[in-house]
């Protein structure tokens, strides 16, 4: 058991300052919420966090291609908005709306990387463009906060399912499928494009493919958090999406992604969520007011960065 | 046999300046071609049209008997088995050596790419490079030298029949050589080709079978390797027409009449450039920095700007300095002019005017003005400097990305001047600009340091080095191998030393050189040289440069 600790904890250096925050983050959740440890509050406070997460993990996607997403939190909104004007009543209808909303957002991730891929745009300007028409057609679809999700979702979602926690489940498969993603040629060509596009060009590798299909998974990353969202909340909200955009490229670079693309890894990236998920909650039980909470969050992030920030440079020289 | 490659009256320009013109050779199978040539001669653009990165404008590029299609591209280079590996590297410094050998080709079983399998695949390809690495190895934490061997491995993988050494030895030490060489005779043994560029002219001889010199963009003959020796490729290689490009070198013989050093660099040292660097600029006088590209000439200046950190001893007018930032140099009087001119040297995006005001705030915008910026002085300054310079623009609003490349080298050397600089450091001051601005500006830099500058000039070139300068230095691997002044300052020797690494007969005396054993054949050279100048319908180049 110890050699195993060693083994990964030599193979996860990175994350270990990561992992220290995230603990004593614990720790002091512990002394505002003694039951934090109990299936109930793990279902709950994983249905709460699971958009940031998959949010995070899209913005990921598209920072590991050098890139990043400014449209993130609109697509969010608007998969959140397709899903609950569905209506749907049914098992079958909820397959359906989540398809749909899942088409949409993936849509809308190709159609900025095939933007950036063909246009030759910068992604910034690309998705700052984007993020103001996916927010409008969010506003289309459903102008006021509504829609519907079937009530026994919810109640599965939030509260567990026959004492399953379904939002770490989808969590954990997400990140299952994203370690299997990284063991075909599509991750490999993923992380080679991000790492050094012209290299991989000159190595005869479809770059620009490579760069609209990981902006497509991006979208149905987003896709996936604005269901989530939808079925957390119970109804749908077109301008709740918004805050996610800095949310999660906070999560991913505390998660050690690189800004320039082709460093990091989606485990580091999922820490990251939990700790900025952990952080607000946190400040909302210290009861302090909110103007100060904001000060304080935005404070740790920049101490945890900078300290991160010099640990690495340290490590590389 | 049908030539496996052949390349045929291929013509390239990049903004109207014409790179590769008409430029023919062929490659037959079993054969190892070399491409020679100075910096900028036009060998790894033509290589790039072979592997796809480029199109010609002109021409065209037959492979395997059959004209590339119009959509060459490096990925279907590849599927067609040529390889290359170039200078520039092409690895993703952050995947890991395996990754890399099959970067955009990765093995796979049922669509899953097994660690496991990639690294026994790898080790093979790594030991057949003579690479002793774990695949699993970061490929960014090899040293460069490693890395160039990656691309090699990787090179080898797609199994190719035509492999392209673009510089590929240039950062590997003399057994890495070996073993790329082992690999070249294999694959030719094999049947395979090579096409072999490098500057070191002894490893050409080692390999090629034939030696295709290149010179501005044109071929200047191709010779079996049996039938020529290093100082006949030399001649191929360097040569010009004669103008009054040059202006007249300083009048002055430092020996007769020493001059007190301005600027005294002592065991000057910048990690992984350039080491124990000694230079004495001296007012009045032009001292250039040759050799090979990418020898630490680059970060010499940048050091004696406060921009790459280094150590040794650095004296102003006597006095020790520390040009630790920029600003501190620019305090010291010192300017530079940056290789890059569009990223360092101006403000493209600005206009001309505040181009040239730039460095002059201080003085433009002085503090009982409220450091406002004087609008008269500053019309004045610029209209001086565009005057004195012949800087042509539409009008001084004109943004400095609408200007030719001279005129925006004109404006990053200009703004300098009205900050009365004492010592001005150039890095490749006319590359890719046209005849008539080099000559402005050679005539212009003889000039500010006749009126008591000291200039360095770091050139590519070494007809520009020869013609301009009153002393080169050569740097081989970011030591000083050789400094040529009066009449040891020879294209030839300046060549030499680059390529070789040594102080090649420095120590005669120039008057023995008529005597030198090697001079009757020298003269035989020329006129073969001229023969094939004729040949090639050229313009009579009479050898190289010379002064009076």
């Amino acid at each position: 058991m110890r050699e195993r600790i060693t083994v990964a904890a030599r193979g996860n250096t990175d994350l270990l300052g990561l992992l220290a925050l995230l603990l004593v983050l614990l720790v002091a959740y512990q002394h505002y919420d003694s039951s934090l440890l109990s299936p109930a509050t793990v279902t709950i406070l994983s249905a709460q966090f699971l958009p940031l997460i998959l949010a995070a993990a899209g913005q990921t996607t598209v920072m590991l291609l050098g890139g990043i997403d400014l449209s993130l939190g609109a697509v969010l909104g608007l998969a959140m908005a397709v899903f609950a004007t569905y209506e749907a009543r049914g098992a079958g209808d909820v397959v359906t709306a989540m398809a749909l909303a899942l088409c949409v957002a993936v849509a809308a991730g190709a159609v900025n990387g095939a933007l950036v891929a063909y246009a030759g745009l910068p992604p910034i300007v690309v998705t700052l463009a984007a993020s103001f028409l996916w927010g409008g057609v969010t506003l289309v679809v459903l102008p006021q906060p509504g829609g519907h999700v079937p009530a026994g979702l919810v109640e599965a979602y939030n509260n567990g399912w026959y004492g399953i926690a379904l939002p770490a489940v989808a969590v954990a498969v997400a990140l299952g499928l994203w370690k299997l993603l990284r063991t075909t040629r599509h991750g490999l060509a993923l992380y080679a494009v991000g790492g050094n596009e012209h290299g991989a060009y000159a190595s005869g590798l479809h770059t620009r493919g490579v760069k609209i299909g990981g902006y497509a998974l991006a979208g149905a990353f987003t896709g996936l958090a604005g269901i989530g969202l939808a079925i957390q909340t119970g109804s749908a909200d077109p301008t709740i999406g918004t805050p996610y955009t800095l949310n999660s490229i906070a999560a991913s670079v505390l998660g050690g992604i690189s800004f320039f693309g082709g460093v990091g890894r989606m485990r580091g990236t999922v820490l990251g969520a939990l700790v900025i998920g952990l952080l607000t909650n946190l400040l909302l039980f210290t009861g302090i007011s909110p103007f100060y909470q904001l000060v304080v969050q935005g404070v740790i992030l920049v101490v945890a960065l900078a300290l991160k920030t010099y640990l690495t440079r340290e490590a590389a020289e | 046999m049908a030539p496996l490659l052949s390349v045929e009256q291929v013509s390239k320009s990049f903004a109207g300046n014409q790179v590769l013109k008409e430029v023919s050779f062929t490659v037959e199978p079993g054969e190892v071609l070399a491409l020679v040539g100075e910096n900028g001669a036009g060998k790894s653009t033509v290589l790039s049209l072979v592997t796809g990165l480029l199109a010609p404008d002109s021409g065209r590029v037959v492979h395997d008997g059959a004209p590339v299609p119009r959509a060459w591209s490096p990925h279907r280079a590849r599927a067609a088995g040529i390889g290359s590996v170039h200078q520039e590297l092409s690895l993703n410094p952050h995947q890991s050596v395996a990754e890399n050998v099959f970067l955009g080709a990765w093995p796979s079983r049922r669509g899953l790419v097994r660690t496991r399998d990639l690294v026994a695949r790898a080790r093979p390809l790594l030991e057949r490079v003579g690479l002793d690495v774990d695949p699993r190895t970061r490929a960014g934490r090899l040293p460069l030298g490693r890395q160039q061997l990656v691309e090699l491995a990787k090179a080898l993988a797609g199994e190719p029949r035509l492999l392209i050494l673009d510089e590929a030895t240039s950062a590997l030490d003399e057994d890495q050589v070996g073993a790329v060489f082992r690999v070249v005779r294999e694959l030719r043994d094999q049947g395979g080709s090579v096409i072999l560029v490098s500057h070191r002219m002894a490893e050409l001889f080692a390999v090629s079978d034939r030696l295709t010199v290149l010179k501005d963009g044109a071929v200047m003959a191709t010779r079996e390797r049996e039938r020529t020796d290093h100082d006949d490729i030399v001649r191929l290689m360097v040569g010009r027409e004669l103008s009054d490009l040059f202006p007249e070198k300083a009048a002055a013989d430092p020996v007769a009449d020493p001059v007190a050093p301005l600027l005294q660099a002592r065991d000057l040292t910048v990690p992984r450039a350039c080491s124990s660097v000694d230079l004495d600029l001296v007012p009045g006088r032009i001292l250039g920095l040759g050799g090979l590209q990418g020898q630490g000439q680059r970060e010499v200046l940048r050091a004696l700007f406060g921009l790459d950190r280094h150590t040794g001893q650095i004296t102003l007018d006597g006095r020790r300095v520390r040009l630790s930032s920029p600003r501190e140099a620019i305090r010291h009087r010192i300017a530079y002019v940056p290789e890059d001119r569009k990223t360092e040297g101006v403000h493209t995006a600005r206009s001309v005017r505040d181009n040239l005001a730039l460095p002059s705030l201080r003085t433009l915008a002085p503090a009982n003005r409220l450091t406002t910026v004087s609008r008269t002085a500053e019309t004045r300054l610029v209209a001086d400097l565009t005057d004195r310079l012949r800087i042509k623009a539409a009008s001084p609003a004109q943004e400095a990305r609408r200007l030719s490349g001279g005129n925006q080298q004109k404006v990053a050397l200009a703004k300098w001047l009205p900050t009365d600089p004492r010592v001005l450091l150039l890095a490749e001051p006319t590359r890719g600009i046209d005849i008539g601005t080099k000559r402005e500006i050679y005539h212009l830099l003889r000039r500010l340091a006749d009126d008591g500058l000291a200039v360095l000039v770091t050139s590519g070139d070494t007809m520009e080095l020869v013609g301009l300068c009153d002393e080169v230095a050569v740097l081989y691997e970011g030591r000083v191998v050789d400094r040529l002044t009066g009449s040891a300052l020879t294209e030839e020797r300046l060549v030499r030393a680059s390529v070789m690494g040594t102080a090649t007969e420095s120590d005669e005396q120039p008057e023995e050189q008529a005597d030198d054993p090697s001079g009757e054949k020298t003269v035989l050279l020329a006129e073969e040289l001229v023969n094939d100048i004729d040949d090639s319908d050229r313009p009579d180049p009479s050898g190289s440069v010379t002064h009076a």
